[in-house]
């Protein structure tokens, strides 16, 4: 039964036909004396928020295996009456029930008894058990293919269960659910660090059986001779030394991709089977995009899950990454939320990102400005090892993130903001095939109990490519990335992962691609441009597949008149009967610089309705040229570099924001005539020319 | 030092913020080589400031040669790693059971320990006793074993003429802290006046009542904290401890 749904790039869709806008805050009920829920609800309410959320702790909760406290004894623990109050105070409440919540206890919400376990804690590829070496003190990093987890798993969830049922909306307010919580590996990306418990090695072979179908097509790509998935064991550094060699090491990262995926969608289940359904799931990924973290393909349908999220917490000073995910997610999910975004910060261990007020006025507005539409702010109610929330444990209100939150509520609600359409004539995609590989190519890996830096643990031996990509691909991206912001081009970004209709609806795609790329996203790209689309890609044409085997989408991009060499067949693949793509191929190390290496010629050819551009090297006036003729312009002429600058429209008008992101004034004359929707207080304006604070996102609407 | 259950509350978040950019200031960031190898076959050598760099196809590690290469490539600290070297040392430091007996910091400590006693394989040079990475974390826990009671409360106050620029009080249990705040636990009217004596003796002396410990006060002006803050890092070696400027 479907009480809530998603309504795409809007909000949830209640049952009553109204669209509810998410933006929410988080309160630890556990954490507060139950005597000042009901008021401190009202002080959420008075900043605006109809939404509230709240972990419930597992390790909190249980008092020992199978039994559970809510409130018999203790008054903190009264669940029930805790979402009663919200329901009483007119809030729509969301919940993250676990298993894992991390909400900077000690184990991360498990109870202790899971985190020591050794059946249930992940394996490192060392050989060790991976240990959370945390203060104040350290415990087991779970295996999320563990069996024993789901069994433990289970018995919080069957207790849990009846409560979240009956306060569902409409009957309560519960209207989404988090299944766990920053899923995938407790904040440890690498390829080679987790997980090799034994149960995550019988689903990597489960994984691959179900990649390949028989042993023998797994043969075929890796030019082994196993006689079953059984006898494959993961990679534990990287060792390939031909191009052959390498979808061994891929199938690992895809494997860690799909652990991830699959683990939310057993827990999702785990609470469908309960009755806990009809309203939205979602997932908070911490915050990387790229490999083992598919946000895209775990919101696609097959994992239960409604929505991928990405959570942030950020400095001013760190805009072009927070700028970064919220256009990610405008062009990647069908709810843009941030789970968590940081208002305060934790105070155990004190990080040195630690944000302020200062910080948070600028980035908040500025999510907004990138496409989010929905955010649960945490926290709203300082506690236990949190600092820098509107509200204190005890209820005393912080003026300052009061009155900053009420005012920027009060201008998503007056001005309908989550009906607003982002302008985005460009999609911007980060190549999630070159990040799998750069994941892979790791000869060692850093670890929490002794720093490496990232460059020591790249593989040295082996020139399987053109370019030393793990220097040349953050190069473009950043390159790209800058280009976009400064030039105020109106656009999303999403990653290769991404599905045909994501493509859909924008005038120019624009992704950085070395030789490979998987067979899917090149036809996707091909597709876009076959139906009028402008496809830029560049340095180099894909040439080769996600199996690394010889294949282009794009042999229209083939230039006859370059002296070159193809790429090395793979080892032992077979042969597809597809033509390598010829290729501009300097050797390993050349052609980094501009005006070296002579790759200056931009290549383009029609493909179908429209074309597509190589930029085979970085050159402004050259990417100029190439959005020009894609047909991308600014969201508004003539502003100064410095400035950010986004559109959207609604109901015939057109929005602009703009984001002084420096620390001076920034003063300019705007080519239209503008009226002032939201300055922060602090904007000032002429008939003719702005003026922008520093470190200010402000809100226009163009006069008619 | 610091118990499990730990609470950490009434934290100013702009106290916070000053007092990690001015730990950030004295962070150690010492010029390193790293050289990865498998029993002897080098896979990679890394300078932490100038990027990749050759030390030759092979190699066989030892405090003499790691002494060559620090003078040779002019960097404070050589690491000569043999990946299953590193491995072995990697099973060795993440023990659950010992994750389970020890308090964080303690478990911290052991895994560092072991970084000393793995032989050639996985050697670095100097030592690591002969200095300290995490200088902050072990010179105040020096202070806390040597100079605090194992039962106290101990306030320490950063202030200008107008405000407290930087405060902590921190309760000590069995000579583990069980509880952090800044002085916004006290009410504001105790805070008033954060440069006189009587302020500050009136901190002390509610501390102590309100958690029924003897209570101890250091209090000293914003520019004292900065100065002591910026040199708490001097380079290798050079590390001016906090006892001895208590």
């Amino acid at each position: 039964m479907s009480r809530v749904t998603v309504q795409p790039q809007r909000g949830l869709a209640l049952p009553n036909g109204r669209v509810q806008p998410w933006i929410s805050g988080t309160f630890h009920y556990w954490r507060s004396d139950p005597q000042l829920w009901s008021d401190i609800l009202s002080n959420i309410k008075a900043m605006g928020f109809d939404m509230v959320e709240t972990y419930i702790p597992w390790g909190v909760h249980e008092i020992e295996r199978g039994r559970f406290e809510f409130g018999e004894k203790e008054p903190r623990k009264n669940l029930e009456k805790f979402i009663q109050s919200a329901h009483q105070a007119d809030l729509k409440l969301v919940v993250r029930p676990g298993p894992h919540i991390n909400a900077e206890l000690t184990y991360f919400g498990y109870p202790p008894r899971i985190v020591y376990d050794p059946g249930i804690v992940a394996g490192e590829a060392s050989g060790a058990l991976s240990v959370h070496d945390a203060a104040p003190k350290a415990f087991g990093n779970l295996s999320y293919a563990s069996a024993k987890l789901y069994s433990e798993t289970a018995l919080w969830f069957d207790a849990l269960a009846p409560i979240l049922r009956r306060n569902l909306h409409p009957e309560g307010p519960i209207v989404a659910l988090q299944v766990d919580n920053e899923t995938g590996y407790y904040f440890r990306p690498a390829a080679y660090l987790m997980d090799y418990n034994p149960d995550s090695i019988r689903w990597y072979r489960t994984f691959l059986g179900k990649r390949y179908g028989t042993v023998q097509a797994l043969n075929d790509v890796y030019g082994s001779r196993y006689s079953s998935f059984g006898e494959i064991n993961p990679p534990r550094f990287f060792a390939a030394e031909a191009l052959g060699g390498l979808p061994y090491y891929l199938d690992w990262g895809r494997y860690k991709e799909w652990q991830i995926n699959e683990s939310l969608r057993i827990i999702g289940g785990m609470w469908r089977e309960r009755g806990v359904d009809g309203i939205p799931f979602f997932q908070n990924f911490y915050g990387p995009t790229d490999s083992p973290y598919n946000a895209n393909e775990a919101e696609q349908g097959a994992y239960g899950l409604d929505v991928v999220g990405l959570d942030d917490y950020q400095r001013k000073e760190v805009f072009r990454a927070t700028a970064r995910k919220a256009a990610y997610l405008a062009g990647s999910s069908r709810l843009p939320l941030i789970p968590e975004f940081g208002s305060g910060c934790w105070s155990l261990p004190l990080w040195e990102n630690t944000m302020t007020l200062e910080d948070q006025r600028f980035t908040t507005p500025l999510l907004f400005m990138f496409g989010l539409k929905a955010v649960n702010y945490y926290m709203l109610v300082e506690r236990d090892r949190w600092m820098g929330s509107p509200l204190t444990a005890d209820n005393r209100i912080r003026h300052a993130y009061f009155d900053f939150y009420r005012h920027w509520n009060a201008f998503l609600r007056k001005t309908g903001f989550h009906e607003w359409d982002l302008r985005s004539d460009l999609l911007i995609l980060a190549n999630y095939d070159t990040e799998r590989l750069l994941k892979a190519l790791k000869a060692v890996e850093g670890h929490p109990v002794h720093f490496l830096p990232d460059e020591l643990g790249f593989a040295e031996s082996p020139s399987l490519f053109k370019y030393r990509l793990e220097e040349e691909h953050p190069r473009w991206a950043g390159n790209q990335w800058d280009y976009a912001l400064k030039r105020h081009l109106p656009l999303r970004c999403s990653d290769t992962a991404a599905s045909f209709g994501k493509l859909q609806g924008h005038k120019a795609v624009w992704v950085v691609t070395f030789e490979m790329m998987g067979n899917k996203a090149q036809e996707n790209l091909r597709r876009f441009a076959e139906e009028g689309g402008t496809v830029i890609l560049g340095p180099l044409a894909p040439s080769l597949d996600e199996h690394a085997r010889p294949f282009s989408c794009f042999d229209e991009l083939r230039s006859p008149d370059v002296n070159d060499t193809p790429n090395p067949l793979p080892q032992g693949a077979r042969e597809t009967g597809l033509k390598p793509f010829l290729a501009p191929s300097p050797s390993r190390g050349e052609g980094r610089g501009e005006g070296e290496g002579g790759f200056t010629t931009k290549t383009e050819a029609r493909i179908g309705k429209g074309k597509v551009i190589l930029l085979s090297k970085w050159s402004e006036p050259t990417v100029e040229k190439a959005l020009q003729e894609a047909g991308i312009r600014p969201v508004m002429d003539s502003l100064p570099g410095e400035l950010l600058a986004t559109g959207f429209t609604h109901g015939g008008k057109e929005f602009f924001f703009f984001a002084n992101p420096t620390g001076r004034t920034v003063e300019f004359t705007p080519g239209r005539k503008l009226l002032p929707l939201y300055t922060g207080n602090d904007a000032k304006q002429s008939t003719d020319s702005l003026s922008l604070h520093p470190w200010s996102v402000t809100v226009w609407e163009a006069a008619l | 030092m610091i118990h499990p259950d730990v609470v950490f509350d009434h934290i100013d978040i702009n106290q916070a913020r000053r007092f990690v950019d001015l730990s950030a200031l004295a962070q150690p960031n010492p010029h390193v080589l790293y050289v990865l190898h498998d029993k002897g076959k080098v896979l990679k050598a890394w300078d932490s400031r100038k990027g990749k760099v050759s030390v030759g196809p092979t190699l066989a590690p030892s405090m003499e040669l790691a002494e060559d290469l620090k003078r040779r490539h002019q960097v404070e600290e050589v690491q000569l790693i043999d990946r299953d070297a590193y491995y072995q040392y990697l099973r060795q430091a993440l023990d659950l059971e010992k994750a389970r007996e020890l308090n964080g910091y303690d478990f911290k400590d052991r895994a560092k320990d072991l970084k000393a006693r793995q032989g050639n394989g996985f050697l670095i040079h100097p030592a690591r006793e002969k200095y300290d990475y995490y200088h902050y974390t072990d010179r105040t826990r020096r202070f806390i074993s040597q100079k605090l009671k194992p039962d106290c409360v101990f306030l320490l106050g950063a202030y200008t003429s107008e405000e407290w620029w930087v405060s902590v009080m921190t309760v000590f249990s069995g000579g583990q802290m069980v509880y952090l705040s800044t002085f916004e636990y006290f009410p504001a009217e105790k805070l008033a006046s954060p440069d006189s004596i009587p302020t500050h003796e009136g901190l002390v002396k509610a501390a102590a009542l309100a958690f029924r410990k003897p209570a101890f006060g250091m209090f000293l002006p914003r520019e004292t904290f900065e100065n002591f803050g910026k040199n708490q890092w001097r380079g290798l070696g050079q590390t001016p401890l906090l006892v001895e400027k208590a």
